[in-house]
């Protein structure tokens, strides 16, 4: 018997507990149960994970399947939807599979799910904790509301995780955005949020549609939706792999990463959600929910690699989001604003991977940013909460005399997203750019333009990380006494430093080839991987070339740093003069490339006012002939009840005359 | 011996002249129904109608041969029965209503 059911069910019962007596409970009370059951899932989860990851011993049970492999189990909990049979389209020419289609509501570890698990109890943990603390502020309903929302999300993202079928992945996808939404809004009474965390659940919608299609065509196809069943049969099917219809599922699974992993073009509610409280922006919107379609597209790369176009297309797709990202986070002004186009630039850095079929580096460099982006939104946090709520790092400056912990986990932060040696994003940054390259299946162009674009945005990365970096800690102060800024508490600078830690040897876990070291990640990670035509195409360097490419990336973040430093390090007119020179690019970028204005053009306000016609349309002629067929039928009654005279003789006359009438007709017929 | 025809057998009223007759009768009816404000004028005229019709049906049944005609007086027979009670019920409510049996007077259903 398994307990694996348990890591989810620990943080929903944190969740009911703090929705219905949170307000009773008290503070303290709702921190102890909202931090316990996230530490008590971490245990939990490093004893679900150690079969598939340390070699433990498997569990044993009735509803537990061990694959031959031995590399990962399926605990099946409970007959979910017992539909009966079908037989699925056939792809071959054979008869298509016939089978019981029969979706069980189950949970599958294997080491991709361990590794998530790892990351999402464990990073979760280390944010409940530091949120425990900076959401002090809010009084007693709203601090239970808060971590009520936060244990759901936390609930709903590990059945995401840990599901053994794709509906159940689909039932944690649906939650978690719920729970964004809920968060992007907790703030309600202001303006702003409300309507951001709707943005964010619309724009979602899109992409939920995309991927609730591919999940019908793959029923259609495979007769099931278990993980297990449906990458066999795709694996043994000759015929799917390169079919059109591998492509149709890979380009749909791949919508709804674009919507929750905020890629091209579904990408503009992220910025936006960072109306949300700060640990929230940590812990959804950077380190966990969305990556949630880059878990899902190496779960299923036994169908990505059945379509080399489709990868192609996830590649591009990651690739340009990385590079278009970058640009709009080079000008911002706003602390979270410029964290938030990050996030979804490093995104684009992992889709680029995992579309390169490099599934490992894409895994890798999820777990490093869940580290440093996560350490990066909390330090915002941190330095947020010592100016009062301000974001703006035109009035900050010259912070790191006030905030020294901060100023010393943001700057290793800073290292370790723009990739400078040994800290953990140069690990990971390295290993998916070697990927771009080492990808056999695509034309020698695609790669070039991969690679360069990845090295191109790792300079603009290390530059605005930098940015950011001197003009909130270093140079002159620009921010009033009176706002008299302070360290964060023990409890919020604790948990960063725990981060730090693992921003700092998080890339232990993949060192690069060129190293000969151990490459753990890699070596856990390969029972996962098919076999497939990306896999094998995979390209293995010599170690001359290894060291130029590891040298190229390293010097693109040396670059990218220390033209940071030279621009930002102390006051220069350098970056006034080039906003001056090109004064439309500088505001076209700084507005974000009004993308969502291209957008309020394009989609909203026709919706709009189609919208509008249609409410016209339903007021004037559809109430029209409701309403005109009353007021008809009252005019009429109006006119004609005079001929209602209460006179027996003249009622008689009538008849008389009707009768002679009929007499009359008769005989002339 | 001409003269004593209608010794010898029995003398047949043409269909032509019971028919004239009923249709004269149910005339009169309907002309009082129409014209008189008495109610108990109208009722007996509608009675006058009623028979008109049985005339006519026992007649042509005697020109057709067949039973069902006279069955039909039989139907009517009771149905004006029936409806003489309720008639004269109307009449004698219209009187405690009234104080009169004047029909133009009573125009409760005027719309």
């Amino acid at each position: 018997m398994s307990s694996v059911w348990i890591i989810p069910l620990l943080p929903f019962l944190g969740f009911l507990i703090n929705a219905f007596v949170g307000k009773r409970l008290g503070k303290n009370g709702v921190r102890a149960v909202a931090c316990g059951v996230l530490l008590f899932a971490f245990a939990a989860s490093l004893g679900a994970v150690g079969p598939v990851l340390f070699g433990g011993s498997m569990p044993e049970g009735d509803n537990i399947v061990v694959n031959e492999a031995g590399h990962a189990y399926e605990v099946t909990v409970w007959e979910w939807i017992p539909a009966g049979e079908r037989r699925g389209v056939s792809i071959d020419g054979g008869g298509g599979f016939l089978t019981e289609l029969n979706i069980p509501f189950g949970f599958y570890i294997d080491p991709l799910t361990a590794v998530m698990l790892l990351v999402v109890t464990g990073v979760g943990f280390l944010i409940h904790l530091y949120a425990s603390k900076y959401m002090d502020d809010e009084d007693e309903a709203g601090y239970a509301r808060f971590f009520t929302y936060l244990n759901l999300f936390v609930a709903m993202m590990l059945i995401l995780i840990m599901g053994s079928t794709f509906v159940t992945m689909f039932v944690g996808w649906e939650g978690v955005g719920l729970c964004s939404y809920l968060l992007i809004g907790f703030y309600y009474k202001k303006e702003k949020p409300p309507v951001a965390g709707m943005k964010a659940f619309l724009v979602n919608r899109i992409g939920d549609f995309g991927f609730l299609l591919g999940m019908l065509l793959l029923l259609l196809v495979f007769g099931s939706l278990r993980y297990t069943e449906v990458f066999e049969r795709a694996a043994a099917s000759p015929g799917f792999a390169g079919s059109g219809i591998a492509l149709a599922i890979a380009l749909l699974l791949f919508v709804g990463a674009t919507g929750k992993s905020a890629q091209l073009p579904l990408y503009t509610w992220l910025p936006d959600a960072m109306e949300g409280p700060t640990p929230v922006s940590a812990l959804i919107h950077a380190a966990t929910m969305v990556t949630a379609g880059v878990f899902m597209i190496i779960r299923s790369n036994v169908l990505f690699q059945a379509s080399v176009e489709a990868s192609m297309v996830v590649a591009i797709v990651g690739g340009l989001t990385a590079f278009f990202a970058a640009t709009i986070a080079l000008v911002q002004n706003d602390l979270k604003k410029i964290l938030a186009y990050s996030t979804v630039s490093q995104l684009g850095y992992m889709f680029l991977a995992v579309g390169c079929g490099a599934y490992t580096a894409g895994l890798f460099h999820l777990v490093t940013h869940a580290f440093f982006k996560a350490l990066l939104f909390l330090g915002a946090g941190s330095v947020s909460h010592a100016m009062h709520h301000e974001l703006d790092i035109r009035k900050m400056g010259g912070l790191k005399s006030v905030l020294p912990q901060t100023r010393l986990q943001m700057f290793i932060a800073c290292l370790a997203i723009a990739g400078v040696p040994i800290l953990a994003g140069f690990w990971s940054k390295d290993e998916i750019l070697l990927g771009a390259l080492a990808q056999g299946t695509f034309p020698g162009l695609a790669k070039a333009l991969l690679y360069g674009g990845g090295l191109l945005t790792a300079v603009m990365t290390a530059f605005y990380m930098f940015r950011l970096y001197y003009r909130t800690f270093e140079g002159e102060p620009r921010w009033d006494d009176h706002q008299e800024p302070h360290e964060a508490p023990t409890l919020m600078t604790g948990p960063l430093w725990v981060l730090a830690g693992l921003s700092a040897v998080g890339g232990f876990i993949g060192f690069g080839a060129w190293t000969h070291l151990p490459n753990w990640l890699h070596h856990a990670l390969e029972p996962v991987l098919h076999p497939g035509q990306l896999v094998a195409a995979t390209a293995h360097f010599g170690l001359g070339t290894e060291l130029v490419l590891v040298a190229a990336a390293t010097a693109a973040a040396l670059v990218g740093w220390f033209w940071a430093r030279t621009w930002y390090g102390a006051e220069n007119e350098a970056p006034a003069r080039m906003a001056r020179r090109f004064p439309k690019l500088h505001a076209l970028a700084s507005a974000k490339w009004r993308v969502d204005e291209i957008y309020d053009a394009l989609f909203v306000t026709p919706f709009r006012r189609a919208c509008e016609w249609a409410g016209t349309f339903d007021r004037w002629v559809v109430d029209g002939l409701v309403e005109g067929a009353g007021v008809g039928a009252t005019l009429t009654g109006e006119v004609l009840r005079h001929v209602s005279s209460g006179r027996v003789r003249t009622y008689a006359l009538s008849v008389f005359i009707g009768a002679v009438g009929v007499a009359v007709w008769l005989i002339v017929h | 011996m001409d003269g004593l025809d209608f010794l010898s057998g029995p003398t047949v009223v043409p269909v032509s002249f019971s028919l004239a007759l009923a249709l004269t009768i149910f005339c009169i009816g309907a002309a009082g129904v129409l014209l008189r404000r008495n109610a108990i004028i109208v009722f007996a005229c509608i009675e006058m109608m009623m028979n008109a019709a049985n005339l006519a049906f026992v007649s042509l049944a005697d020109a057709w041969g067949g039973p069902e005609g006279r069955i039909f007086v039989f139907f009517v027979i009771i149905v004006a029965a029936a409806e003489a009670a309720i008639g004269l019920g109307i009449v004698i409510t219209l009187y405690r209503l009234h104080g009169s049996i004047d029909l133009d007077r009573a125009d409760l259903m005027r719309g």
